[in-house]
């Protein structure tokens, strides 16, 4: 079983200066650029260590999800998952090896086909990773799986919207979760759920992490959802990391002046009258320089000349900034 | 004498399958020129107490109760008084600017759009006054501003611009339904800090509805939280922050992650679900999920009890803040 | 206004749905009885009106009318069936594969598409039964050819919509391939659809028939069809106005039955319209 691998290789995923352009749309009447979504991303997740990606919407993050998944191509640069680049394998060969990695989507409702029922839906990746399995050992994992993320056993039964948002997230995490994966994306997973159901699926992600030994990459705009779930984070801005370092140093102490802005956006409701600093609205990334000077509070002159890479500031901390 | 003041109102959707309880006995009080928030899940009926208060209440919904408006009775008027109402009296932003806006129409022509019809102003000086509404939201200064599209805009641009249209008639109430839901938390943080300059600045009154505890806290001075139709508790911010009453408060509070580099706790989730309205415990509706229910709570609908000086919580049991 | 407008659909629809079974009930019926077998001639007794004897009359030859239209009804629905079903299995294959593959084949499939849609489907199926000669089964290749592009392009359009979903990612993420995702997630979901266009293209379909016999191209004699009922009833247009009328009669409530079936099975699939609601 896929078992006996995870434990030797290290790291789990490698990404090696991934790029990943959009051809301009709509080129013929005007002049546009290419929409660099991911421009440039190198990161390890290392076994056990769950990995948060944290950035605003259009930062790239769902782009650099598929791309993690082999659901899309990069422009240029590697995936390695348990030692495989996942864009050289034949296509025989890397749908073998996806039941190791799987994934969960923001809308659970969108993520579910509303024609097919709960068993059918989470059994679904047992028909590409174990053809063969006779029907009563199938139900009888479906069943277990459904359990295990809290659900009863007849909801098999069920159509997707028979369910509530938290439940039909639950049944996409035991879809994920059916073939025993090393690895699961979690594209924004709590984002479209209410605070309390938040927390439910929160902590189900987090136990099932401990007990059945996966590796999370938890992609969102939430930071606390990011800190509860994973030890290491990066901090994404137009395609770009400009902090990486474990979740907790970077939220207490923020380096780099994006991350600065948006864990101090986050409204806090025990320090509600707290007076915070504020940036400019989105702006479009310069052509030259950093592609935050443009709203940053500090930045000077070589900002927008220089594009800053990431480096190291602390021990196990990186970040992307000329002024740190 | 408030500006609103609101009565046993109820609100019941008639439907073959049952009929739905979506509001239940909601009573509350707004002063001019202050701010209330007002909190829940989905479905808790946040939404539908502002429709109520608009006139907008979907065609099966029956309203009973009072809803006093400076003074008049908004329950029971006919289409042309509420029509005169809103937009000018009672203005309401959404959730998703994008599809507020009139896509095909410039911002300019939507923004003096209220002016004329409330305010009898020819075309050319409502123009002026929408250049000056957009100056004061924010929107940058640029060459044929006026004549910008919604697309043009980004997220954050058109709340700001739907926040212009309902400033038009200078309302003394301004509802705003979850108005930053859609936007990145770094824009987000600005538009919460222009409902609070404005309040402050035009002197009238706001009810921000939020499902996200931390916003409200950020412009509101009074909370009230709603579950399952009733209003579950009731406080001055302050107090609120300080400590809640009802389990439900607590529970709403406790199911907050925080990223603040502070040890990882469990999230204290609330088990089990929000019941259907059609099919309404006979006691306390927080029952069947609260920690400390107990069989006088699954009997007997929970009494409101002040727990301290203008601090309310429906539960048979609250816990002193 | 919404729901005034809702009740009237759904009163179109019960309308629709009743027509097309009295339409399928008499033709089913038709196989084992009819008031007359419908090619007797009969000729003292030719050009009577309608009487209890002959419900809608007798025509030049003494047929019964009332038995020609049904079997000739039983005739027009065979041969739409047929040829909505070649269209529609062929058309949903090519939209189906465009929407899967993506890139060239696909732009060849809606080029091919859009070459069909340039030609107006009733005078090429024309020119198609007059090349291979009459006949019902002609009609039926003729009818069928130009309901593959409208398939084609219905279901490329729907299924595009539903690769866009996260399930569909989902299963990709699982390792399904392009075949097994589009029958097991694509084909249910835009079946609704289908089934839709396949009763607006029926109606066509039945259209196109009548033209085609009318003018010879299609059902052959002794077969009675709605068609030629039409064109021999013109010569007696004076004398027997009403041997005109009940063929036509048929041919348009038959058109009307299926655009109300379909019109109010696409209120009910439609999902903007169920969001409407």
């Amino acid at each position: 079983m896929s078992g006996a691998q995870i434990g030797k290789v290290d790291p789990l995923v490698e990404v090696i200066d991934l790029v990943r352009h959009y051809p301009p749309r709509g080129a013929v009447f005007a002049e546009r650029k290419a929409v660099r979504a991911v421009d440039g991303v190198d990161f390890r997740i290392e076994q056990s260590r769950s990995f948060g990606i944290v950035g605003e919407s259009g930062c790239g993050k769902s782009t650099l999800a598929r791309l993690v998944m082999a659901l899309d191509r990069p422009t240029a640069g590697r995936v390695m998952f348990m030692g495989n680049d996942l864009f050289s394998l034949s296509a025989q060969a890397l749908r073998r090896l996806r039941r190791n990695f799987q994934i969960v989507f923001q809308d659970p409702q969108g993520s579910l086909d509303p024609r097919h029922r709960a068993k059918r839906i989470v059994g679904e990746p047992l028909d590409v990773a174990a053809p063969g399995l006779p029907g009563t050992e199938r139900n009888d994992r479906v069943a277990a799986m459904l359990a295990a993320v809290g659900l009863r056993p007849d909801d098999g039964e069920r159509y997707p919207h028979e369910f509530s948002g938290g439940q039909r997230q639950r049944l996409a995490i035991a879809r994920a979760l059916i073939t025993e994966p090393a690895l699961i994306v979690a594209d924004e997973p709590v984002s479209a759920l209410d605070v309390s159901v938040q927390a439910q699926v929160l902590n189900l992600l987090r136990d099932l992490g401990d007990s059945r030994n996966v590796t999370y990459l938890l992609i969102s705009h939430n930071l606390s959802a990011i800190e509860h779930v994973a030890e290491d984070v990066a901090v994404m801005y137009l395609g770009k990391f400009v902090e990486m370092g474990p979740a907790r140093e970077i939220f207490a102490a923020p380096a780099h002046p994006y991350t600065q802005a948006l864990v101090d956006s986050v409204p806090d409701p025990q320090r509600p009258d707290r007076r915070r600093h504020r940036i400019p609205e989105p702006a479009p990334a310069a052509t030259t320089g950093c592609s935050f000077a443009p709203r940053c509070p500090r930045a000077e002159a070589r900002c927008r000349i220089d594009a800053p890479n990431l480096r190291p500031i602390a021990p196990g901390r990186h970040a992307a900034c000329h002024l740190i | 004498m408030p500006l609103l003041q609101i009565e046993s109102l109820n609100v019941t959707i008639v439907a073959p399958s049952g009929n739905a309880h979506i509001l239940r006995d909601v009573g509350f009080k707004l002063e001019r020129g202050s701010t209330l928030g007002i909190v829940g899940e989905s479905g808790c009926g946040k939404t539908m107490t502002a429709l109520a208060l608009m006139g907008l209440l979907p065609d099966a919904a029956t309203a009973t109760g009072r809803i006093e408006f400076e003074g008049t009775d908004l329950l029971g008027q006919d289409e042309a008084a509420w029509c005169r109402l809103r937009g000018n009296r009672i203005a309401m932003i959404f959730q998703e600017p994008a599809s507020a806006l009139n896509p095909l129409q410039p911002i300019g022509r939507q923004v003096a759009e209220g002016l004329t019809l409330h305010r009898g102003l020819s075309r050319l000086s409502s123009l002026a006054e929408a250049e000056r509404l957009l100056d004061r939201v924010g929107i940058p200064q640029r060459h044929r501003r006026l004549d910008s599209f919604p697309h043009e805009l980004s997220g954050g641009q058109r709340q700001r611009v739907l926040i212009a249209m309902a400033l038009a008639c200078k309302p003394a109430l301004l509802i705003a339904d979850e108005p930053t839901s859609a936007l990145d938390v770094t824009v987000q943080a600005q538009i919460l800090d222009l409902l609070r300059d404005l309040v402050a600045e035009l002197g009238m009154a706001l009810i921000l509805i939020s499902h996200d505890l931390g916003v409200i806290g950020e412009v509101c001075e009074r909370v009230i939280v709603m579950y399952a139709g009733q209003i579950v508790e009731s406080a001055s911010a302050a107090a609120f922050f300080r400590g809640r009453a009802h389990p439900y408060s607590q529970a709403l509070f406790g199911a907050l992650p925080r990223a603040r580099g502070g040890e990882r706790a469990r999230l204290a989730a609330i088990s089990g679900f929000v019941p259907d309205p059609r099919e309404l415990p006979r006691g306390c509706a927080f029952r069947d999920r609260c920690p400390i229910g107990t069989s006088v709570c699954e009997a007997q609908r929970p009494p409101t009890i002040a727990v301290a000086e203008d601090h309310f919580a429906l539960c048979h049991f609250p816990s002193a803040p | 206004m919404a729901l005034k407008g809702l009740r009237r659909g759904r009163a179109g629809l019960a309308v629709g749905i009743g027509l097309v079974l009295v339409l399928v009930v008499t033709s089913v019926l038709s196989l084992v009885w009819t008031p007359y077998p419908p090619a007797d001639i009969d000729i003292p007794s030719r050009l009577q009106g309608p009487s209890l004897a002959h419900w809608l009359g007798t025509d030049p030859f003494g047929r019964d009318v009332a038995s020609m239209l049904i079997v000739g009804g039983r005739n027009s629905l065979a041969i739409a069936l047929t040829a909505v079903f070649v269209g529609l299995v062929l058309g949903v294959g090519l939209g189906a594969a465009a929407a899967a593959s993506g890139g060239w084949f696909s732009d060849v499939i809606m080029r091919l598409a859009d070459f069909t849609f340039a030609f107006p489907a009733l005078l090429s199926a024309i020119l198609i039964t007059a090349v291979l000669g009459p006949g019902a089964i002609n009609a039926v290749l003729a009818i069928g050819i130009f309901n593959i592009p409208v398939f084609a392009r219905v279901t490329r359009g729907a299924a595009l919509q539903i690769w866009g979903r996260d399930y569909i990612l989902a299963a990709r993420a699982a390792g399904k391939g392009s075949l097994s995702i589009t029958v097991e997630h694509v084909l249910p979901n835009v079946a609704g659809l289908l089934i839709v266009q396949a009763s607006l293209q029926f109606a066509l379909a039945i259209l196109a028939e009548a033209g085609l016999s009318y003018l010879g191209f299609g059902t052959q004699p002794p077969n009675p069809s709605w068609g030629r009922m039409l064109n021999e009833a013109q010569t007696f247009m004076s004398a027997a106005p009403l041997l005109a009328l009940f063929p036509g009669f048929a041919i348009a409530v038959s058109v009307l039955a299926f655009n109300l079936l379909g019109d109010g099975l696409r209120d009910l699939v439609d999902p903007k319209l169920a969001r409407m609601r």
